[in-house]
Parts: C-alpha cells; sequence; structure tokens
C-alpha cells in the first residue's frame, strides 16, 4: 500500500521528458520534487495525477494503475492543487470550494455548507464565501483552491488506504507566512497518514516540510534522499548551476541553504557565475 | 428584467445567492408566460390579454368566440410565439453552453461562425434540395433542413474547438480569429449557394438570412418543437459539468469529470441547438452573448441556475423583440435579427470594453 512509481518515462513530440523514473512513497510521507526549470516536474505531476499515461512504466496507488481508473474513482483518493487558476466567470468563493464536493455523496445542503466554511477556515479565509474569486488576489485565489482540494480529499486516511495530495508548485504566488500555513496543511495531511507530492521551487521550504526530496534534471531522477543526505553529497549545487551557502543556526533541526547571490558578499562580483560552469 | 439587473452577487450572507436565483427564475418564467401573452394579443386586430388568456383558456375548438379571434389565437399567434420563445431558449442556451465549453464569455454561437455554418447546412439543402440532394429531402422530409443545419453547425464547432483548444487550453485571440475566418468562408459557400439558386430559392435565402418568424406555423413547431423541448430539459445535466470545467481541464480531470465526455456533449448540444434555430429563423445574433452575461452579472454563474436561467432569458429576449419587430413598422414586419443586433452589438462591444475590469479573458 504505497504510491508507486515504477520506471516512468513520458515523450513527447519526439522527445523523452522524462525517462527511467521510479520511487515510491509510503503512507505517512511527504515528498518534496525539486529541480530547475525544464527538469520534468509538472511532467511528473501529471503522470502521477492519472493526468497523463506515462508512454513507458506505470504510476500505481495501493496497486491500482493511476492511469487506468476512472476520473471519478481517481477523484475520491487523489487531490490536485494546481499552480494558479483563473476563472472567467464571477463565481463565488463558496460555489468554488464547493466544487471540491462533487464526488462526495450523501451529503445534504447543511453538511455542504458546513464542509466549505471548514475548509475556508483551514486556509484562513473565513467570511471570504461570498466573495467573487476573480476579485481575489492571487494569494488569496490560491488559498480558495487548496480549500476546494481539502473538500476533495477529505481525511488523509478512509477505509485503511492512505489518499494523496499533490501540490503543483502551490506557494509560488504566496507571501511567506502563507507558504508556511500552506506547507504545514499539507505536512499534517501526511502526519495523518496521508501521502504528500509537492512540487516546489524554494529548497528551504521543501526540506524543512518534506520527508524526502526527488531531485529532477532533464527528465531524469537524480537523487531521492533525506534533506541532510542532499546536502551531504553536493548534488544541489551542481542541479542547480549555482553555489549554495549551508546554514546550520543553533537550534535548528534541519539546516537550510542560501544560494550564492553574486551581490551578497565581499569576494570577487561575478565569482558565482564562474561557478556554475 | 429588475432580478438582473440588480446589485452585484457580493457581501451576502451564505445561502442566500440560491434563494436569489429561485426568485430570479420564477420572475423569469413569469415574465415570459405574461410576455407571451401579449406577444399573442399584439397585431393588426389587437386583442387584451384578458380576451387572449380567456381564448386560449377556452381551447382551440372553442364557439364561443368570433371565429377569426380563435383563428387568429390558435393558428396564427401561438405557434409563432411558442416558436419564439424556444428559439430566444436555444440561442441562449447555446451560448451559455459554448461559453462554458471555452471558458470564455466572448464564446457564442453567432461571433464564432456556428450559425453560419447552420445557416451554410440549410442554405444548401434549400438551393440543392431540388437537384443533388433529392433523395435526401425524399427520405428526410421537414426534417432535412433542420438536419442539414444541424451538421452545419456540428461541422463549424468541431473545427472551431479543433484550432482554438490545444491541451485544454483556449486561446480567446485564436478562437475569435478562427470564428472570424469559419463565419468568412460559411458566407463564400452560402454566397456560391445563392450564384446557384432561382429567384424563389434567393428570396428564401435572403429574408430567412435577417432571421424571422414569419412562416412559423404549427406544422413547424410539431417538426422541431419537440426536439428543442428536449434539448432544453436535457441541458441541466451538463451543469455541474461545466461548473467544474470552468477552473480548466485539467482541474476538471481532477475533480472526477469525464471531460472528453463533457466537451462531446456540449459541442453536440451547442450543434444542434444553433442549428435547430437557424433551420426554423435563420441567423438571429447576439441572443447567446448578452442573456447568460447578463444573467451571470446580476444573479450568478453557476450553470446549474444559468442553463435554465439563459433558457428563460432567451425566451423573454427574442418573444420581446418579436413584439418590436412587429411593431416598429406596422403593418410591415422588421426582420427580427435586426432588433437583436440593434441591441446586443452595441452590448457586445461594451462587453469587450469593461473586459479589463475581470482577469481571464
Amino acid at each position: 500500500m504505497a504510491l508507486e512509481i515504477d520506471d516512468v518515462g513520458v515523450v513527447a513530440g519526439g522527445r523523452a521528458i522524462l525517462a527511467k523514473v521510479s520511487a515510491r512513497i509510503e503512507p505517512g510521507a511527504m515528498v518534496a520534487v525539486i529541480g530547475p526549470n525544464g527538469a520534468g516536474k509538472s511532467t511528473l505531476v501529471k503522470a502521477i495525477s492519472g493526468e497523463r499515461r506515462p508512454a513507458f512504466g506505470r504510476v500505481r496507488l495501493h496497486g491500482h494503475d493511476v492511469s487506468a481508473l476512472a476520473p471519478a474513482d481517481l477523484a475520491m483518493q487523489r487531490a490536485v492543487l494546481p499552480q494558479a487558476t483563473t476563472i472567467a466567470f464571477p463565481f463565488t468563493v463558496f460555489e468554488i470550494v464547493g466544487l471540491g464536493l462533487r464526488q462526495r455523496a450523501g451529503m445534504d445542503a447543511a453538511a455542504r455548507r458546513q464542509e466549505v466554511q471548514r475548509a475556508l477556515g483551514a486556509v484562513d479565509l473565513e467570511g471570504f464565501g461570498e466573495r467573487l474569486y476573480q476579485r481575489l488576489s492571487g494569494g488569496e485565489q490560491q488559498r480558495v483552491q487548496l480549500a476546494r482540494v481539502l473538500c476533495q480529499i477529505g481525511e488523509p486516511v478512509k477505509d485503511g488506504r492512505a489518499k494523496l495530495l499533490i501540490l503543483d508548485e502551490p506557494t509560488s504566488s504566496l507571501d511567506v507566512r502563507h507558504q508556511i500555513a500552506v506547507l504545514s496543511i499539507a505536512r499534517r495531511f501526511a502526519d495523518d497518514g496521508g501521502i504528500v507530492v509537492a512540487v516546489l521551487h524554494d529548497l528551504n521550504l521543501a526540506m524543512s516540510f518534506a520527508d524526502r526530496l526527488m531531485v529532477l534534471e532533464g527528465g531524469r531522477l537524480v537523487a531521492d534522499q533525506e534533506p541532510e543526505e542532499l546536502l551531504e553529497g553536493g548534488l544541489l549545487a551542481e542541479t542547480f548551476g549555482t553555489r549554495m551557502v549551508i546554514l546550520r543556526p543553533p537550534g535548528w533541526a534541519r539546516p537550510a541553504v542560501l544560494p550564492d547571490f553574486p551581490r551578497l558578499h565581499h569576494g570577487r562580483s561575478g565569482e558565482a557565475a564562474d561557478i556554475s560552469q | 428584467m429588475s432580478a438582473l439587473t440588480g446589485s452585484p452577487p457580493m457581501a451576502r450572507a451564505p445561502g442566500e445567492r440560491s434563494l436569489v436565483q429561485a426568485i430570479a427564475l420564477a420572475l423569469l418564467a413569469f415574465s415570459v408566460l405574461a410576455t407571451a401573452v401579449l406577444a399573442i394579443g399584439i397585431g393588426p386586430a389587437a386583442l387584451s390579454p384578458m380576451r387572449v388568456i380567456e381564448i386560449l383558456a377556452a381551447g382551440p375548438k372553442t364557439t364561443a368566440f368570433p371565429l377569426g379571434d380563435v383563428v387568429i389565437v390558435w393558428q396564427i399567434r401561438l405557434p409563432r410565439a411558442i416558436m419564439a420563445a424556444l428559439i430566444g431558449a436555444m440561442l441562449a442556451l447555446g451560448g451559455a453552453v459554448m461559453q462554458g465549453l471555452f471558458r470564455n464569455p466572448l464564446a457564442d454561437p453567432a461571433i464564432l461562425g456556428v450559425s453560419n455554418g447552420a445557416a451554410l447546412g440549410a442554405v444548401s439543402m434549400i438551393v440543392l434540395g431540388g437537384g443533388a440532394l433529392a433523395p435526401v429531402t425524399a427520405i428526410l422530409g421537414g426534417y432535412a433542413l433542420p438536419l442539414a443545419a444541424f451538421a452545419g453547425a456540428l461541422t463549424a464547432t468541431l473545427i472551431l474547438y479543433a484550432i482554438a483548444t490545444r491541451e485544454g487550453l483556449t486561446s480567446v485571440a485564436t478562437m475569435l480569429l478562427s470564428g472570424i475566418a469559419l463565419a468568412a468562408f460559411a458566407a463564400a459557400l452560402m454566397g456560391y449557394m445563392a450564384f446557384l439558386s432561382d429567384d424563389t430559392q434567393l428570396r428564401d435565402i435572403t429574408f430567412w438570412n435577417l432571421g424571422g418568424l414569419g412562416g412559423v406555423n404549427w406544422e413547424k413547431v410539431a417538426i422541431t418543437g419537440p426536439i428543442m423541448v428536449l434539448i432544453v430539459a436535457s441541458a441541466p445535466m451538463l451543469a455541474r459539468g461545466l461548473d467544474a470545467l470552468v477552473l480548466g481541464e485539467a482541474e476538471a480531470f481532477h475533480m472526477g469529470l469525464r471531460v472528453e465526455r463533457l466537451k462531446r456533449l456540449a459541442i453536440l448540444l451547442v450543434a444542434a441547438a444553433t442549428g435547430l434555430a437557424v433551420a426554423v429563423s435563420g441567423t438571429i445574433g447576439f441572443v447567446g452573448i448578452v442573456v447568460p452575461h447578463l444573467l451571470r452579472l446580476g444573479v450568478g454563474a453557476d450553470h446549474r441556475f444559468l442553463l435554465p436561467a439563459s433558457c428563460l432569458g432567451g425566451a423573454l429576449l427574442l418573444l420581446v423583440a418579436d413584439i418590436g419587430a412587429r411593431l416598429l413598422v406596422a403593418p410591415a414586419e422588421l426582420p427580427i435579427g435586426i432588433i437583436t443586433a440593434a441591441i446586443g452589438a452595441p452590448f457586445f462591444l461594451w462587453l469587450l470594453m469593461r473586459r479589463r475590469d475581470f482577469e481571464g479573458f
């Protein structure tokens, strides 16, 4: 019982954009997918979510091929928070979040309303229900989407089966406080027995919230390790093409990294650029 | 109409919106019936609304009223009012569903060439029905024209969708420009058909293109009416799917929707609604864009409300436009398409001007 990514390869336009990716993610784990732009992170998310059937290999959730499951059955076991969602029609926040409940049978109007209010509370948006989604800021819209996703996925574990929560760059439009808040919700989902896969750009968010980091580069999985292990190997600097400074503030359980920004220190200007080559 | 122009749906208590929507639906339904009675009473032989209701209640074979009045109400004006309402419903519903399918409030069968596709199908049938397509007319009879219009609308919708939507994303510019090209291409072929036609066919084609309900009788209602009612009745099946599709195709799939199936059904419904409307009354523009947009703005965008409300709003608008068409140049009659375009085209321009207020289109 787990999420199994088995030798997955995806081809687009005659080019392999993902090749031979394998991993196994157990219930209770939160895994961050990191890598430079164009590494194949979004493609991996599409394969895991069942949206895109891989040309090679298979993704199984609790033994079932995700691209073979009926959309409605899949939707009860996994939910996806997209990068950003704009809509063209004046829907209210309440209506958008309520869409998450479409697969949840046996709920009357009052129960649905309560569920939506609870989800809005969880993302710090109490009282936003009747606002128009289009009029919200990007960060607020992103949290509305998370509330919708929480409504869809419900409990992290049901009938002994862990559910899968996928986040595709969830924090790009959020301020720091809400980045932490959103990832804390995901972390709690994993701690309560669910499975979380999050594509993240911010390495420190990835290292502080995830149990493991899957590093993609050029469509290949170049590492799948715990944060400490990954830092020791020195792979990050190579993958991202920039030197990293590792910080270990006293009292912190996990290290943090700081990219070697050229203007941050007294060294020769342009030094960091040299290192990337 | 006051429900349509009320304050924007903001800062209301949860649940109040659904109440507002229920009230709006009831109000619209009542307005449609009231306007239909008014429309039946208006004409060279004017009848009071009370009289119309009495004659309708007495049945088509009544002898309690002058025969002339009974014939006017039951044989001439009632089928026309029913057809006006049904065609209005088709046009507005086709617009609402197409906008949901393309996730864009500017999508409309008349603007994007789907109506022209339907018109090309119908014109081809008018012109070739006696010649090359004679076997088809022999088998299908009165259904040949609506079917040809449906085939034309379906072809146009499929082409448009294939061009404008790539990997689940619709480009507004591509959609509008390919719609223009499609409309022009269909117009060119229609011109060719007009060139092939004889004088009678040419006159039919011209009048029919402007949109008119002049020739409506019970026979026409019997052929297309039941299918139109079926379309109105089946539209709510699409509502929840279209709601999910608002977020995007990938998101709708993530929420458990069978996206491809929904899109096929939506395309079929748009083509059927447009094809039927065009077959009966020619191309009548802008109903499909004005009605759903006002409803979204005033009451709500939720498709479970929007689709039935669009049917009622479209019916109301076309009944009003038909009254105008018959009154403005009485005793002659304006083609109804002129009225809807005169209202709708400025509205469309206004919509384009204020689109910067909302992101997403």
